[in-house]
């Protein structure tokens, strides 16, 4: 953590909107990110970005810079989308169309591997939609390890900070749900 | 954990980068020796190729800039809020004494301190006998006697205790040989209506050892015009036993001449005799003979001619 930084949570912890507002500047951009591979619902993630900012802002104070603010900051960002996604797990998008449908205008949606060739891109496109209905079938905590180590490249003591609990645990998490998609992705694979 | 599943969790860690040297050396021994996770291995490639066809939701400046606005909006509001609740938690505290303990001891102590001062302005004690001995007697003229409450003395002592209703009840206490008490029961003697009071009053007096001229004065008002026999019978007795001196001397024998001639009572009018014959004045010898010769009542009749003889013939004994 930086000195400017340091500085900011301090005005911040004082009641300063202008500081917090500048964390949250530096920072949205992540957690948003997670808080869509979490959820997948731009609408959701509008929600649960107003509550984490909220949850920040009320407790900074509490923040005794004995971790990474960052760290902090996405435990309360993973901990609040899984608080979440329990109240609304009736709720999930059945197919990808209308997924990239409804978030289209809020999120830039990208296939990586996605190739020129027409008939690649459908097969892709289908590859896609399976895969993030097998993530939806991870728990919250193998999903959180997961997005944050597949999707964010997080190493897996950062995880591990970011979630408090030991490396060793997040290692499992990892494991099992890697366990899980490739038997969920077992058609696609060529052997 | 078997030995193959444990190779499995390094094959996919090895995949996110996660092995160290060791491990991943470890990894390759076992990998040399053991078919199924090499096919393992390849399953695993495989799925990881598979599932780095990521659909990825990247939000959009746009997006982003709507939820900051909104967030400053929910912040401003918070903030307002968080100060009102602050203002009252901090009331909370101050109620509570949320404070240090040295704090809280010195306002334990300030609070003290400040009730014992209310409640002395507010709850004045009634002074002790000591202080109502010692407290200055208001000058009668000035304090609006009403009546008198009650009245009580002790022989042992010597003390007075009058209760007085003036503006507000007013108890004193003192010497019955102090003058303001003496002063204080002599206005009792003629202004009480009660005769208790007043019989307490003369009874008080009676343990004085001199009398000034307000005790002199009232006795002989109570003798001359009191309609109580007994308080009369008291005063009477309180002058005759009284050594008189020079200047009081001709209103005390003007009483007794009075209750001579005038009070219906010939117990009283017995004591007026005896009081005259304590003063051994020649000129009162007419008034004297008189009584002996026309009082009604025998007994008054033969003490006055007694009393008669003995001025003539001294040695006469009483």
């Amino acid at each position: 953590m930086n000195q400017d930084e340091e500085l900011l949570i301090r005005k911040a912890q004082r009641g300063n909107i202008a500081a917090f507002e500048e964390l949250v500047k530096r920072y949205e951009d992540k957690v948003m990110s997670i808080i869509f591979n979490m959820l997948n619902d731009a609408e959701d993630a509008r929600d649960v970005y107003q509550d984490v900012f909220m949850k920040v802002f009320l407790t900074i104070k509490k923040f005794r810079f004995q971790s990474k603010f960052y760290t902090w900051l996405f435990r309360i960002a993973v901990n609040t989308s899984i608080n979440y996604r329990k109240k609304r797990t009736s709720q999930q998008k059945e197919t990808l169309e209308n997924y990239i449908e409804e978030n289209k205008h809020d999120a830039e949606i990208t296939i990586q591997n996605n190739s020129d060739n027409p008939e690649k891109h459908l097969l892709d496109m289908e590859l896609g939609k399976h895969i993030q209905r097998s993530i939806n079938l991870l728990s919250p905590k193998q999903k959180a390890v997961f997005v944050l180590r597949h999707y964010h490249g997080y190493k897996l003591a950062e995880i591990a900070e970011i979630l408090n609990c030991a490396e060793g645990t997040v290692k499992n998490y990892l494991f099992r749900s890697l366990q899980k998609l490739k038997k969920e992705l077992k058609e696609f694979r060529l052997n | 954990m078997n030995q193959c599943e444990k190779y499995r969790q390094l094959m996919w860690l090895q995949l996110y980068d996660e092995l160290n040297e060791n491990q991943k050396s470890e990894l390759n021994d076992h990998l040399q020796g053991c078919p199924d996770c090499v096919l393992n291995l390849e399953e695993i490639n495989e799925s990881k190729i598979l599932l780095d066809t990521k659909i990825q939701l990247k939000p959009t400046a746009s997006f982003l800039e709507q939820n900051r606005t909104e967030l400053h909006q929910r912040l401003l509001l918070a903030t307002q809020h968080k100060y009102r609740i602050n203002w009252k938690k901090k009331m909370w505290e101050m109620l509570s004494l949320n404070f240090s303990p040295a704090l809280r001891f010195s306002t334990a102590v300030a609070m003290l301190l400040i009730g014992i001062l209310f409640g002395n302005l507010l709850f004045k004690a009634e002074p002790l006998e000591e202080d109502l001995a010692r407290q200055q007697f208001p000058p009668l003229s000035e304090t609006n006697i009403a009546s008198v409450e009650s009245i009580d003395y002790n022989p042992d002592t010597r003390q007075v205790v009058m209760k007085l209703n003036t503006t507000k009840q007013l108890t004193v206490q003192g010497d019955m040989e102090r003058p303001e008490i003496k002063q204080l029961l002599a206005r009792t003697l003629i202004s009480e209506e009660r005769p208790n009071i007043r019989l307490k009053t003369v009874s008080a007096l009676s343990l004085t050892r001199s009398y000034d001229e307000h005790v002199i004065n009232a006795l002989v008002e109570v003798l001359e015009n009191d309609e109580n026999p007994g308080i009369r019978l008291k005063a009477i007795r309180l002058l005759t036993d009284t050594p008189v001196n020079t200047s009081i001397k001709t209103v005390v024998t003007n009483a007794l001449i009075h209750v001579l001639l005038k009070e219906k009572n010939s117990a009283i009018r017995n004591e007026a005799i005896d009081g005259l014959s304590k003063l051994r004045n020649g000129s009162l010898d007419p008034i004297i003979f008189n009584a002996a010769k026309n009082d009604t009542s025998e007994y008054v009749r033969s003490k006055a001619a007694i009393m008669l003889q003995r001025t003539e013939n001294p040695d006469v004994p009483d």
